[in-house]
């Protein structure tokens, strides 16, 4: 592994790759937003914007497409590729790597189930699982605050959303993780095994999901799965497949990333014990409080585009088909928009940060995300307050494209 | 730097907004517990009506969110407008619940017809210069001259300009005797409102019941047509009961909706039939009951007299509706 900390060398793209910026990408960004805020890497074959404004526009762009498929090729093995290809056709049923038709059919569907009442509908089942996790932890001195609470959240409000089993709880984290993991690819992949593996758990989703599919087309109850199989577009309904699809990207975007957000807030809560104190003191601010967590570390570290045609932006000169990698956890981190930027302040008013994105592909589980966040915390921090780390250091993900923690131990008391 | 005085209906609060603020972070920095997601106009919890005055509605927010049809009807998203002069502005949602404000207009009736032995269908244009804002399902209190008030359920869609009230001709009672022999085009009305936990969830997944008796398919009707024309795409059952066919009302524009939508059947029953007729026979909890075994995640609507409502009501727990999901204001008569 290339663990070079040269970070003023633009042909290492200010170390943006390296071990480093996994624990702490921070200070790379921060050089490259003031050396190089646009930066062709040679080395990934990518554009890379760390500025905000430049996120935030480029983020709205209609010319710049979420299609993956190249990208997933990127991932296989190159050779007998065939044999991935329902890898392929998986990942191309999902909306978030969607645009056009497709894209927008879904998306409507997404936003009725979406609506503020919606989520708020939720929210005591929601406050029921906490409290349930909540006390299965009560009476312990030291628990993992990742693995057994925040990790875990996220994949039973999905199941509660698809109407789901409880029971499949762990089959279907799992499927969660690797799908993310696949995704998010390692520093240092073994692209055959990565694969081989995918095109197992495909194949097990396919067994698990289509019997559940074909019994809600034919008796469809309250639930998400019922919407997606009776919903249509100009009198066009989803396909099994499609459905199966939509499933797993809940799963494992909406799962995935929730987590991610609960247990990196606890985490940041103990290096400004300050915050925590006034939060402590003021459960209501846990509203505003969520998007400083949001902004402070965004689960998913950037957002992926590709160019649909070639234009000039900034001086620079975009080609057809390049790709273009949105540094979301720089653009929240640049001072041009955030005054003290990696000052943790619960109370920042206004936050526009730019993790769940906006515009044309803002994230359609947003307002689901924020939601597990509050009740999450603010359940946790009522239950423990004075919770500490067991150790300062934190072992993340080995991926820089998104941030997760691999756990959080912590002492009760 | 100048500021606008913002008024907040529901927490009966004014604020001062900034030039280049937004009414919720000005609302937020005044502790109040404005309801908001994302401050990026992309979700809808701050939605609200803007009641007087004027805002920039912002340019970064989803028309999927607050879509021109919204927007012409006074909606904003409190997380991008910031406010041209002084306003008064209402929350659209707290909680989780509609949280219109109760206020009293005036009215003029625009259209009076008789379409059925028994039913006076009136159309009410709102001339009071501020907006009567409901949900479908919801009701108000009707004033005519000279007379007590009463209530009715709004029949028309909360979108549509002119309300529509049915109103069921009870033997001896002064208000309905007025309206199917003297109430006329011109008159002046007074409603205030609206009232009523019965109203639309449209983020209900699953099938939804509707059960209207007589006069009761005013809501009802309201609901079908919103939850249709706001694209819900589950099975919608309307069950309409009435005690002969010249109590039949609606017939047609009811029809033209099942044609429009097929997620949409409609069933109607007769209690005391006489005469031919090629409709269900029977009280409208019975054939109900007849129809469903197992209504378990279904949302159910009930609109009509006490005693259907108490009925249904019965039926619909029986096959596995839980009570928060049977919705039903029953209506009380006055002489």
């Amino acid at each position: 592994m290339t663990d070079t900390l040269s970070i003023d060398d633009t042909q290492d793209s200010f170390g943006l790759f390296t071990a480093a910026a996994v624990h702490d990408p921070y200070p790379f960004y921060q050089r490259a937003r003031e050396t190089e805020p646009i930066h062709w890497s040679e080395r990934a074959q990518a554009w890379y914007f760390t500025r905000y404004r430049d996120v935030f526009v480029l983020q709205t762009r209609p010319d710049l497409s979420v299609d993956r498929v190249e990208t997933l090729y990127s991932y296989l093995p190159t050779t007998d590729t065939d044999r991935f290809s329902n890898i392929i056709e998986h990942y191309t049923r999902w909306l978030l790597y969607r645009d056009g038709a497709y894209h927008d059919r879904l998306k409507a569907l997404f936003m009725k189930a979406m609506t503020p009442r919606a989520i708020e509908a939720m929210r005591p089942k929601i406050q029921m699982r906490v409290e349930t996790l909540l006390d299965s932890l009560e009476g312990q001195d030291q628990f993992d605050a990742y693995l057994d609470f925040a990790a875990r959240i996220p994949v039973q409000v999905m199941i509660d959303l698809l109407g789901l089993p409880m029971s499949d709880e762990a089959m279907l984290r799992h499927w969660s993780d690797r799908c993310s993991n696949f995704l998010f690819q390692p520093v240092n992949p073994d692209r055959e095994k990565l694969a081989d593996e995918q095109r197992q758990i495909l194949d097990a989703q396919q067994d698990y999901f289509i019997p559940i599919i074909r019994e809600r087309r034919a008796r469809p109850r309250a639930d998400m799965i019922s919407a997606m199989v009776q919903a249509d577009v100009d009198g066009e309904k989803l396909t099994d497949m499609e459905v199966l699809a939509t499933c797993n990207m809940m799963a494992t975007a909406g799962g995935g990333t929730s987590r991610s957000a609960i247990a990196m807030a606890l985490w940041r809560l103990q290096q400004f014990p300050d915050q925590l104190a006034k939060l402590k003191a003021n459960p209501k601010l846990i509203n505003l409080a969520a998007e400083e967590f949001l902004r402070y570390e965004a689960p998913t570290q950037r957002s992926i585009r590709t160019a649909c045609e070639s234009f000039d932006y900034e001086g620079h000169h975009i080609e057809e088909g390049q790709i273009l990698h949105l540094m979301l956890g720089s653009a929240n981190r640049d001072p041009e928009q955030f005054p003290d930027p990696d000052r943790l302040d619960l109370a920042r008013n206004p936050n526009r940060h730019v993790t769940l994105g906006h515009g044309v592909h803002y994230c359609l589980g947003a307002s689901l995300a924020r939601m597990e966040l509050r009740v999450a915390l603010d359940g946790f921090i009522r239950r423990f307050p004075d919770y500490r780390l067991v150790s300062d250091e934190i072992v993340f993900m080995d991926r820089t494209a998104s941030r997760r923690p691999t756990s959080l131990p912590v002492f009760a008391r | 730097m100048s500021a606008r005085r913002v008024r907040i209906e529901q927490f009966d609060q004014d604020i001062l907004v900034e030039d280049g603020d937004t009414i919720l972070s000005s609302a937020l920095a005044a502790g109040i517990d404005y309801p908001f997601l994302c401050q990026q106009g992309q979700c809808g919890s701050c939605k609200s009506y803007l009641i007087s005055g004027s805002v920039d509605l912002g340019s970064f927010y989803n028309p999927m969110v607050l879509t021109e049809h919204e927007r012409s009807r006074g909606l904003i998203l409190a997380c991008q407008a910031q406010p041209l002069e002084d306003c008064v502005v209402s929350v659209a949602e707290l909680d989780g619940e509609v949280s219109h404000v109760v206020r009293e207009i005036t009215c003029s009736v625009v259209a009076v017809a008789h379409p059925a032995s028994d039913i006076t269908v009136i159309q009410l244009r709102n001339d009071s210069g501020q907006p009567f804002i409901f949900s479908a399902g919801q009701y108000a209190h009707l004033t005519f001259p000279g007379l007590p008030a009463r209530e009715y359920s709004m029949a028309n869609r909360p979108d549509v300009d002119l309300l529509e009230f049915h109103i069921r001709h009870l033997p001896g009672g002064r208000v309905s005797s007025y309206a199917a022999t003297e109430l006329a085009a011109g008159t002046a009305v007074t409603l205030r409102g609206p009232f009523g936990t019965a109203y639309l969830r449209e983020e209900h997944l699953g099938p939804i019941l509707l059960g209207a008796a007589g006069s009761g398919l005013a809501p009802i009707q309201s609901i079908a047509e919103t939850a249709l024309a706001n694209g819900l795409k589950q099975r919608l059952h309307l069950y309409f009961g009435v005690r002969d066919r010249p109590n039949l009302y609606q017939q047609e524009r009811l029809a033209e909706l099942a044609r429009r939508y097929s997620n949409l059947s409609i069933t109607v029953a007769l209690s005391e039939p006489s005469g031919a007729h090629d409709l269900r026979v029977g009280h409208l909890s019975s054939v109900i009951a007849a129809d469903f075994d197992d209504l378990t995640d279904y949302h159910v609507y009930l609109a009509g007299p006490p005693a259907f409502c108490e009925a249904a009501q019965g039926v619909v727990l029986e096959r596995g509706v839980t009570p928060a999901s049977c919705f039903m204001d029953p209506f009380v008569t006055n002489k």
